[in-house]
């Protein structure tokens, strides 16, 4: 649960930095102009509410709604410090996230 | 409109910038210490490397009663934390012979570890009362947090593109990286920070707040207390020395009866014919602090008293507490509430050091603002090489010491006083690299002396080489590109 938790919200706050004109570069290159990544902030916001809703349906006393706030300084430290210095890392880690959501059921 | 916009956010930024200059110092130590604090058990059991052995709760509280039955005298209360999954020993307070003293007992054998230390706690009472005598160091830690409200909430006011810049730092651009920075540490981290500051002027809301309760209570504080855990039985002194039953029975019959694992025990009038044990159940099990707790007859382990809690505003508060506290965080959590308040002390560090840097850039600085310099040279790595030295202390003072743990805390406050000593006397472009290089050089040894492999151990030595780094840039001389380009455009 906390692993599509954590992987939702940084695929959102991934496609938030996205949205903005100025890490679009970086964060995209050429993928940008494709029509389906058009407007990456929608879709950042609607992850972020949604690993917010699986926090909060967790059933865990709010532990998972704790974790969520703490990730996000987490995720967006990763994604800030990436433009910074290497934007390969933040790529990187998309695929990772993608496989925690994906496995997060199996587990 | 836009103006009047303007200029609230002009008075804002200099409210932001005057509560966080006046107390920034005093919030750096409290934030830095906090931020140890998450890892209290982890680094007291890293401070006593002899103590190995673990046992099960009610066998090592037992032996911890069996041991403080024979070596204390005169005792009004002990009050006990059993061993977890985090900690092996059992965390003893007691008065013995009129003086208070806190022990990490063995869980096997009930007697002091013997590498006497304060261990994580130093770091927890510096947190929030600042070595300073009761109720002085609540009294200004509370003053403090207050500043930190007003300065987060100005501080988020006068920021003029919080979310265009959300994800922005510019590294090697002088002022321009220092504001960046500062911004990115209080910005990514917002819902933390509220919540960890909110959280914590709560828990000393008593102390600066009490008409509340002086209006219910008047001045019958036994009352209060009660009302707060009604599963508490108070009874007066008897002065009638009757031994304490086996305690562990007692803790057997409170983990079936509360539910999930048991945490603290108190044990009042140790020794007499009125004693008391109460059992709580551990802080640990959900985010609530003190759920429910029992009580017995420490003379014939007779139940007395339970409590389940369930009352909507204690319970409330007890979760406002429990969020600062972070005792139920899982080890993800934990290292996240690490990153918060880490961010959250570098916030100010940075801050502190932006508010020299920006007068710096536009004119030479005043003499008042020199002395900032100097102390900003002299705290901000000062206190971490303080802390750094109490670890050391630990590794390099011999067993058996008297005052031992004392003598701890006295290396890391003289550290932390030489430290600020030196940044008075040395120009900021020596005294930063060479503080900065000290403190690489103790966790470095703290982590190698005693090769214990652990955890910390490697965190320790990770950090040295940040500040290694760190020192090393300091020590070239500052770039002046930036300013040139500046002006050019």
């Amino acid at each position: 649960m906390t692993m599509a938790v954590a992987g939702l919200l940084y695929l959102g706050m991934f496609a938030l930095a996205a949205g903005m004109s100025r890490h679009a570069d970086p964060l995209l290159g050429a993928r940008a102009r494709h029509a389906a990544l058009r407007h990456p902030a929608r879709y950042g916001w609607a992850l972020l509410a949604f690993s917010f809703l699986i926090a909060c349906l967790a059933g865990d006393g709010g532990r998972a709604l704790v974790l969520w706030f703490g990730l996000i300084p987490f995720a967006s430290a990763i994604i800030l410090l990436g433009l910074s210095y290497r934007p390969a890392v933040p790529r990187a880690m998309v695929p990772v996230a993608m496989l925690m959501v994906l496995l997060a059921p199996l587990i | 409109m836009s103006a009047l916009r303007e200029g609230a956010r002009q008075v804002m930024a200099w409210l932001h910038g005057w509560t966080g200059l006046l107390l920034g110092w005093v919030l750096f130590v409290m934030c830095l210490a906090g931020t140890l604090s998450v890892f209290k058990p982890e680094i007291g059991q890293w401070m006593r490397p002899e103590t190995r052995a673990t046992a099960d709760p009610a066998d090592a509280v037992q032996a911890a009663t069996d041991w403080l039955a024979t070596n204390t005298r005169g005792s009004t209360g002990w009050y006990l934390t059993a061993p977890s999954a985090r900690t092996n020993t059992v965390e003893a307070a007691y008065d013995s012979d009129g003086s208070f003293v806190y022990r990490a007992l063995d869980p096997v054998r009930g007697a002091p570890a013997p590498r006497e230390t304060l261990g994580g706690e130093f770091f927890y009472r510096l947190h929030f009362e600042l070595e300073l005598p009761y109720p002085w160091g609540r009294l200004l830690a509370s003053i403090a947090a207050m500043a930190m409200l007003v300065a987060l909430i100005t501080g988020i006011i006068a920021h003029r593109r919080i979310f265009k810049d959300y994800f922005t730092f510019r590294p090697a651009k002088g002022q321009r990286s220092w504001l960046d920075g500062h911004n990115a540490l209080g910005v990514l981290a917002t819902p933390f920070h509220l919540m960890i500051t909110f959280t914590g002027l709560v828990t000393l809301a008593s102390l600066n707040m009490p008409w509340a309760i002086s209006a219910t209570y008047g001045k019958d504080l036994a009352a209060v207390y009660h009302d707060l855990a009604p599963g508490v039985a108070e009874r007066a002194r008897a002065n009638v020395p009757v031994p304490l039953a086996p305690i562990a029975p007692m803790l057997r019959e409170a983990q079936r009866r509360l539910g999930g694992t048991i945490g603290r025990v108190y044990v009042i009038n140790p020794g007499d014919r009125a004693a008391v044990v109460t059992i709580f159940r551990s802080d640990a099990d959900q985010i609530g602090f003190t759920p429910a707790e029992i009580s017995f007859d420490g003379a014939t382990g007779r139940p007395l008293r339970a409590w389940r809690e369930n009352r909507g505003a204690i319970q409330t508060y007890n979760v406002v507490y429990g969020l600062h506290m972070a005792r139920f965080a899982s080890i993800a959590t934990r290292w996240l509430y690490f990153l918060g308040g880490a961010m959250l002390t570098l916030a100010i560090a940075t801050g502190l050091v932006l508010w020299i840097v920006k007068r710096r850039e536009r004119a030479p600085l005043s003499l008042g603002n020199r002395v900032l310099e100097r102390l900003n040279a002299g705290v901000l790595p000062g206190v971490p090489l303080g802390c750094a030295a109490y670890l050391l202390a630990n590794r390099l003072l011999p067993l058996g010491l008297t005052g031992r743990a004392e003598l701890e805390v006295s290396t890391a406050l003289w550290a932390a006083a030489a430290a600020v000593a030196m940044g008075a006397a040395l120009p900021p472009r020596w005294s930063w690299p060479l503080l900065t290089g000290a403190t690489a050089l103790a966790c470095t040894l703290a982590a190698l002396i005693g090769l214990s492999i652990s955890v910390m151990s490697a965190v320790l030595l990770a950090v040295a080489a940040a500040l290694a780094l760190l020192a090393a840039k300091q020590l070239r001389p500052p770039k002046r590109a930036p300013e040139r380009r500046r002006r050019a455009a």
